[in-house]
């Protein structure tokens, strides 16, 4: 894969530019927003025709350095050269027509455009008043569409699509100009397994074609799949130079990326006593489908106390139907819920929460913190048991305290607003308001994504636990190395229905295989 | 963050210094004695006990009004439509008491202000329940309701209570018995201002010490998360359009029941949205917002009294709290010399850190 | 019923005009609360500049010119300032109220009316006919309804003006300046408010009074959002509030012994309330989160 720029475009893969890739080469570049250096003195040179990758803990700079390069974010000091081209930074034209894209993790596609709309957003290359007929935009977008690979219809509403076509048709557009060098924002956070070989495999096809490819990955074992370089960042630091993967070990590139901070070890998980009783347990539970989601369809699961069972399954296979119906946030259309005993099916969330129901949602910074208010505003948002209309802020700020202390959480003070801390400590504040003395059934959906390596080995710790002590634990997860790790039993979610359980020892490429063909074993 | 508070509170200042010198300024330029105004404005405001009065008399209404409209702000929704509340509070309370003239004034008037109370809180809830159980825009609803209860106000006026005697252009209804009233034209009295202090004390408890003002503020930054924190979000929605259009509605009372007497078409414009100004002023601190109260009851009272004095006519310092309502609001002021630092740090501001576009409070997706 | 339609749109064409500039604002993401107010500015300059020079067109660009002034202050302070749109646009409003009510005293020394002596010219009034009344901007009304359909359904700069309200961020990284897109949309905005006001004061009356305007800036803002922010459904929706302005009046006039004209009044409003509810509650059928007018935060 070491092949030299190819500037025959014949030989080029569907889907490839039309121009020949370009350099990226960045000297010092630094970026501070306010008091903090997002990038502090970063330089490297990435050649084209091959897949480079960037790696870092949460917070490190990945994902602000790719923005300067596509001109998002306007460094505070240093250069970038696209080829021989200087860049002035902050300007996103001018980095597009340099040929530099950027696929964003969460997409920058309208969702109230359709798909031919939001590619002929992207198309500057004519006047912005050159009208159009709708024929045209479709008729181009249907070509790129094509080129870029995504089977998708020029018509469809963007927000109505699935996750994993959104990125087909993010990266189509991503293509359309040609780009000379294509950056990917943490592009697997979304993709199950298979879809990601496909996505590498397309990188790699590219990257041999003469581009070059910027890849911001966060997991090791997705650097050394598609990887020809790495480098890695750390709080805003260049700590390994673009470095050939050959030349690294797994354990050196952790090394790089974590640098000596611990890693907690997880506790071995603990069976759970043979006559524990059933914490949750549904019968033929339906539920609503979310957005981008199947509706959960006829579960029946059982979780004993001090089990922990993780639900396995592609994103958008009802996980997070079954989540929000388990926990209150949306009606049940069939079946029943019972809590402890207690049949809870139509009961609030409240109500839930009451019967020792705990919950670490999919997003933190939306569903689990309220990121600008305070801490202790935070920690007092759930009514606990014996809570009255009125309350002490003195008491609920000691309290608030006390347990950020006892999950040891790097904050100033509980007066400051949540979003003032890293992703890894806002997941434990969560974690320390969640995980109480009363917690009878814990439902953690991703609890560790985005997290760095030492964030996350703390959570999986505070899952297994939490089980120790009793409570009935429910992970959902896209990371099968995490649940494998945790969990007593495995369950398969496909289009809705869980169609297959494992128990361990687990066996990946059978729970691997029931996600992807929705048939169990 | 000791900085905070203090930066919170020289705003606001610094916004009404930078507008009074402007639209002295303009007064100036339009060749108007800025003494005389100036000196006017004083005397009409703080200069004497009748000026006190009045400047009390129309801090009570904004009072009363922005302590409500602040809970609804506090909680994310944008209730603009306290003028309609306020209008169908007076217009409940005074058909109480216009119907049951013969009646104890012990009885009727609380029964009065309980009915414009509980008008106030439903006029209010018609779009708190469009917003919270459908989604329907507050914004617009609240406004649209304002409308409606302008032309409900004119009809009482000049239709169904319209004043038997007098020349039958005025449109302008019964006056209530004397011995209804809360004070005399002046508006202020005893009674208004325990009113005004038990209300004060109210809203410092319900925001500092209660649960319900806890959830008011989770739920207007993060509506989402307090809902899987088991807070109904669309209850305290409802209970947040129920208190200020009460609040509302307890201000037109207070009026048909206080300095009015009775109701005439159009009465007290602007006080409803006045009163979101005070509000924002105030940044919802209750003790705040009576300062703020009786600074614009003070620039109401010399609005009205400049005319008197000199010719220049009430548009003049009305264009004062459009001016405040302009600027109030500014939270970053680039400076020219930094032009370019300026931006790249108001880019960052939506667009650092990691995940950059979701983690921002979702307001929007409430329903 | 001729003379009816005309009559509607004669008072429906100021809101018209008015709502489409909101559609613009509102499309780059601002919501305009200001419309009130530029209109007011707009009819109290038009009337003023035809007053001292007796020239329409210096009337009408006079006008023009104040409010894109008011229209980047407008800009600088929601963009530059980040100062919350609504309360910016209400105070916009207030002050032009506020500040037109005292140049009518200021510089005319009245606090009633002023009158014109020339008006907007009337393309037909020569044809004769039921529609000789319109004036000139009635007509222009309907070729920016259709050129606004045309730049924002059909072209690149309409595509990227859309992608400034819906998703700003996908703008931004397309490449669009959002921030100037937002500019010229109330700059536009500012314009056909001018359009707008002239028509409200020059049209029929020939006058300008004290708070001319009477909410027609906020039935404008109404109609943008009944309208689903869609060229011809703004069109539409003010129209049909100027209809119901226009019935209001007529029933006063004829029967305002069985119906009290208030209640014609309030239907505009009314069916706003009603329209916005029913258009939320189809959403949701189909499956689709209700999109509130903003995110806000205070």
């Amino acid at each position: 894969m070491q092949a030299p720029p190819d500037e025959n475009t014949e030989h080029a893969p569907a889907g490839a530019p039309s121009r020949a890739g370009a350099a990226v080469a960045c000297r010092d570049v630094s970026v501070r927003f306010g008091d903090f250096r997002a990038l502090d003195g970063v330089s490297g040179t990435f050649p084209p025709g091959k897949v480079h990758v960037i790696v870092g803990q949460n917070g490190a700079g990945k994902t602000t350095f790719a923005r300067v390069l596509a001109g998002l974010v306007e460094p505070s000091g240093g250069t970038v050269r696209v080829g021989e081209h200087l860049l002035t930074g902050g300007n996103v034209a001018e980095s597009r027509r340099q040929g530099v894209e950027l696929v964003h993790q969460h997409f920058a596609l309208p969702a109230d455009f359709t798909v031919a709309q939001a590619l002929e957003l992207f198309n500057d290359e004519s006047r912005p008043f050159g009208g159009f007929s709708k024929a045209r935009l479709h008729r181009r977008a249907r070509t790129l569409l094509e080129r870029g690979g995504a089977d998708v219809a020029a018509d469809a509403v963007i927000g109505r699509l699935p996750i994993e076509t959104m990125q087909a048709v993010e990266i189509a557009r991503a293509l359309a100009s040609g780009p000379r060098v294509l950056i990917l924002d943490e592009p697997t956070a979304v993709l199950p397994p298979p879809a990601m070989r496909g996505l590498f495999g397309r990188l790699r096809e590219l990257a041999a074609a003469g581009l070059c490819v910027i890849v911001v990955l966060h997991k090791l074992d997705e650097v050394f799949a598609v990887a020809d370089t790495v480098t890695a960042l750390r709080a805003g630091r260049l700590v390994l130079e673009p470095t050939p993967i050959a030349d690294l070990s797994p354990a050196e590139l952790s090394r790089a990326i974590i640098g000596d901070a611990p890693v907690k070890e997880v506790p071995s998980v603990a069976e759970p006593a043979p006559d524990a009783p059933a914490v949750l347990s549904t019968a033929r539970l339906t539920a609503r489908s979310g957005s981008h989601d199947a509706a959960a369809t006829d579960v029946s699961l059982e979780i004993r106390a001090g089990e922990i069972v993780g639900v396995a399954g592609v994103e958008g296979n009802g996980q997070r139907s079954l989540v929000e119906a388990l926990v209150g946030m949306s009606p049940l259309r069939g079946g029943t819920v019972s809590l402890g005993g207690a049949d809870v099916s139509n009961a609030s969330v409240r109500r839930r929460r009451d019967h020792g129901l705990r919950v670490i949602p999919f997003e933190r910074n939306v569903e689990g913190v309220s990121l600008s208010s305070a801490l202790w505003e935070n920690h007092a948002a759930p009514r606990r048991a014996g809570d009255g209309p009125l309350l002490n802020p003195r008491a609920l700020r000691e309290r608030c305290r006390e347990a950020l202390d006892r999950w040891r959480v790097a904050y100033r003070s509980e007066t400051q607003p949540a979003g003032n801390l890293s992703g890894g400590n806002v997941q434990k504040t969560v974690l320390a308001r969640e995980i109480t003395g009363d917690v009878r059934l814990l439902i953690a959906a991703h609890p560790t994504r985005g997290l760095d390596i030492a964030a996350a080995g703390d959570v999986r710790a505070a899952l297994v636990d939490a089980a120790a002590s009793g409570a009935a634990v429910l992970v959902v997860s896209a990371d099968l190395e995490e649940m494998f790790e945790v969990c007593h039993r495995v369950l398969v979610m496909f289009a809705g229905r869980v169609v297959a359980e494992f128990d361990r020892p687990f066996d990946l490429d059978r729970v691997g295989g029931a996600m992807v063909r929705g048939e169990g074993a | 963050m000791r900085q905070l508070p203090k930066l919170a509170a020289a705003r606001p200042v610094g916004v009404i210094a930078a507008s009074l010198l402007l639209v002295v300024g303009i007064f100036a330029v339009s060749g108007y004695d800025v003494g005389a105004i100036v000196a006017g404005t004083v005397d009409g405001s703080v200069g004497s006990a009748a000026a006190w009065t009045q400047t009390i008399r129309w801090a009570i209404p904004l009072l009363i009004i922005a302590l409500g409209v602040g809970l609804a702000f506090q909680a994310g929704y944008f209730n603009i439509g306290a003028q309609g509340q306020m209008y169908v509070g007076a217009i409940g309370s005074l058909a109480v008491g216009l119907a049951w003239r013969d009646g104890p004034a012990l009885v009727v008037v609380p029964c009065a202000f309980a009915v414009g109370i509980a008008l106030g809180a439903l006029w209010s809830l018609v779009p708190g329940l469009l917003r919270t159980r459908l989604g329907a825009d507050e914004v617009v609803t609240s406004l649209m309701m304002n409308f409606i209860a302008v032309l409900l106000l004119e009809w009482v006026c000049t239709g169904p209570l319209k004043s038997r005697d007098g020349t039958g252009q005025a449109a302008t209804t019964d006056p209530l018995p004397a011995g209804f009233r809360l004070s005399d034209g002046s508006g202020v009295s005893p009674t208004l201002l325990v009113l005004c202090a038990l209300l004060v004390a109210g809203a410092v408890i319900l925001t500092g010490r209660t649960r319900l003002g806890l959830e008011i503020r989770l739920v207007g930054r993060n509506p989402v998360m307090a809902q899987w924190m088991g807070i109904r979000a669309s209850r305290v929605g409802l209970v947040v359009f129920a208190l200020s259009g009460a609040a509302a509605g307890l201000a037109g009372a207070v009026e048909a029941y206080g300095p009015s007497g009775g109701l005439r078409v159009g009465f007290s414009p602007q006080v409803g949205f006045m009163a979101v100004i005070v509000a924002l002023v105030a940044a919802f601190g209750p003790i705040r917002t009576l300062l703020a109260a009786v600074f614009f009851g003070a620039l109401r009272a010399a609005t009205i009294y400049l005319p008197i004095v000199s010719d220049l006519p009430q548009a003049g310092l009305d264009m004062l709290n459009g001016t405040v309502a302009l600027w109030i609001t500014v939270s970053a002021v680039p400076v020219l010399l930094k032009r370019r630092r300026a931006r790249a740090a108001a880019r960052a501001g939506d667009q650092s850190g990691e995940p950059a576009r979701r983690d921002r409070e979702v307001v929007s997706s409430r329903g | 019923m001729v003379d009816f339609v005309v009559t509607c749109l004669q008072a429906a064409t100021p809101i018209w005009l008015a709502a489409l500039a909101g559609m613009f604002a509102q499309r780059s993401g601002i919501l305009h609360l200001g419309l009130e107010g530029l209109l007011l500015s707009g009819a109290f300059v038009a009337t003023a500049t035809a007053i001292r020079t007796g020239s329409i067109l210096l009337a009408v660009g006079a006008a023009i010119v104040v409010n894109l002034l008011l229209s980047l202050l407008f800009w600088v302070l929601v963009t530059h300032f980040k100062a919350n749109v609504l309360i910016v646009g209400l105070g916009l409003s207030m002050s032009a109220a506020g500040a037109t009510g005292f140049a009518l005293v200021a510089f005319f020394d009245t606090e009633a009316a002023i009158q014109s002596p020339i008006g907007l010219p009337r393309p037909l009034a020569g044809v004769g006919g039921p529609l000789a009344g319109l004036s000139v901007l009635t007509f222009a009304a309907f070729a920016l309804t259709w050129v606004s359909w045309w730049v924002i359904r059909r072209t690149r700069a309409g595509l990227r003006l859309s992608a400034c309200g819906s998703d700003p961020f996908a703008a931004r990284s397309a490449g669009v300046p959002v921030d100037l897109y937002r500019m010229a949309s109330l700059q536009v905005g500012g314009l056909l408010c001018a359009l707008a006001g002239a028509e409200l004061s020059l049209a029929q009356v020939r006058s300008f009074s004290d708070n001319i305007a009477q909410g027609r800036g906020y039935l404008a803002f109404a109609a943008v959002l009944l309208g689903g922010l869609a060229p011809i459904g703004v069109s539409v929706a003010a129209v049909f509030f100027g209809s119901a302005l226009a019935f209001g009046i007529q029933s006063q006039l004829d029967f305002n012994d069985v119906l009290p004209p208030q209640f014609v009044l309030m239907l505009p409003y009314a069916a706003t309330i009603a329209a916005i509810s029913a258009t939320v509650v189809v959403k949701r059928r189909r499956g689709e989160q209700p999109t509130l007018v903003m995110e806000r935060t205070l």
